[in-house]
């Protein structure tokens, strides 16, 4: 799922210090399941600024509402009243939802509550890291996998850097495990050491980022 | 008439311990509600009854590694953490959401933790008020406001 953490509240007050009459829109599928901007996390910022406001004397109306997904356009007409009767919307989706909130309802001003962090999974209780860096091209056949992309910090391809020790990763060594120990690991857990020895050629990174926004289409879907 | 601090409780400790308080100051201070264990309790509901004018949060729990469901009372104390560092953020007083641990015997303890809660939340309401009577006299841009300005 994409996961989300809430940003700052002065920054979210900030945005929407001028408003006068404010929709909260949740997403009820990624954020909701990593709990960032689901309809609860509606009702806690809803209920958050309504008290920061009553504080400093600013006025604004706030309304709360949830539609199942934002980057699907069919889940809007729900609230199509709401979003019009508001002066902006405070999207708690990812950043695909907010943009996409903005492209639904032209002339509306969408502003982001939460700051979008990776395609992760929920690893324990409260505990979300990241597995797959969207690359478009998936190696995770050659690495038992687990994904060097994703799970090396320098995404290296062939093998450790100096700064893998103890299975941890220089860049944190408290936090980040060493996604080059884990592939190994998980290699001779499955019997497959040998294949580490192939050489990996260059990888063609036009298939994400470096090839610019993304885009696919289904001819076989299209109307 | 200014509402009252509202206690969450839970009906093995807390709840126990404030029916058997006699004190009718403490007694008409709260309005209790019972919960299962305290760690049913939500960030949203704390925010929502302070929203709502509750000039108090109360939450009273088991003490630690005495929850009957093993771990509830941990996760209501995480919970109000979590509460009081979005009213932090906010810029808001952060006392006005408290949790405290007691058994089912102790009545003296949570008579003693209204007491204070209603002190330190009077000493808040006083402060605001008087911030807010100096902001009456003088406003934004010098000009007199309130009693006694001219009109």
């Amino acid at each position: 799922m994409i996961t989300a953490v809430q940003k700052p509240f002065n920054e979210i007050h900030e945005m929407v210090r001028e408003c006068r009459n404010l929709l909260i829109l949740g997403c009820g599928t990624c954020v909701t399941v990593c709990m960032a901007g689901g309809e609860k996390e509606v009702g806690i910022l809803a209920s958050t600024l309504r008290l920061a406001n009553r504080e400093q004397k600013i006025s604004m109306k706030i309304a709360e509402a949830t539609i199942e997904r934002q980057c699907d356009r069919e889940f809007f007409d729900a609230v199509r009243d709401k979003v019009e009767a508001a002066d902006a919307v405070l999207s708690m989706a990812c950043g695909v939802g907010v943009q996409f909130a903005g492209e639904v309802f032209e002339g509306k001003r969408v502003f982001p509550a939460l700051n979008t962090k990776f395609y992760g999974t929920n690893e324990s209780v409260g505990v979300w890291s990241e597995r797959c860096a969207g690359c478009g091209s998936c190696v995770l056949d050659k690495f038992g996998g687990v994904c060097p992309i994703a799970r090396c910090s320098k995404s290296l391809l062939n093998g450790p850097c100096g700064g893998s020790q103890n299975g941890k990763c220089e860049v944190d060594q408290e936090r980040i495990d060493c996604g080059w120990q884990l592939i190994y690991d998980r290699m001779k857990s499955l019997g497959l050491l040998h294949l580490l020895e192939h050489n990996e050629p260059l990888k063609d990174w036009s298939t994400g980022r470096d090839g610019g926004p993304g885009k696919i289409v289904r001819e076989d879907m299209v109307l | 008439m200014a509402k009252k601090i509202i206690a969450f409780a839970c009906e093995n400790s807390g709840l126990k311990a404030i029916e058997a308080v006699t004190d009718p100051g403490v007694l008409g201070a709260v309005e209790l509600v019972r919960l299962p264990c305290s760690g049913k309790i939500e960030i949203g509901l704390v925010l929502k009854c302070l929203e709502e004018g509750y000039p108090g949060v109360l939450i009273l729990a088991c003490p630690i590694d005495n929850c009957k469901f093993t771990r509830g009372n941990r996760r209501a104390r995480n919970r109000v953490e979590s509460a009081r560092q979005i009213l932090r953020a906010a810029g808001l007083p952060e006392e006005r959401v408290h949790i405290d641990f007691v058994s089912s015997v102790d009545s003296h303890k949570v008579a003693e933790i209204v007491r204070s809660m209603q002190q330190r939340l009077a000493v808040r309401t006083a402060s605001a008020v008087r911030t807010a009577s100096a902001v009456g006299t003088t406003g934004p841009a010098g000009i007199e406001t309130g009693k006694g300005a001219k009109a």
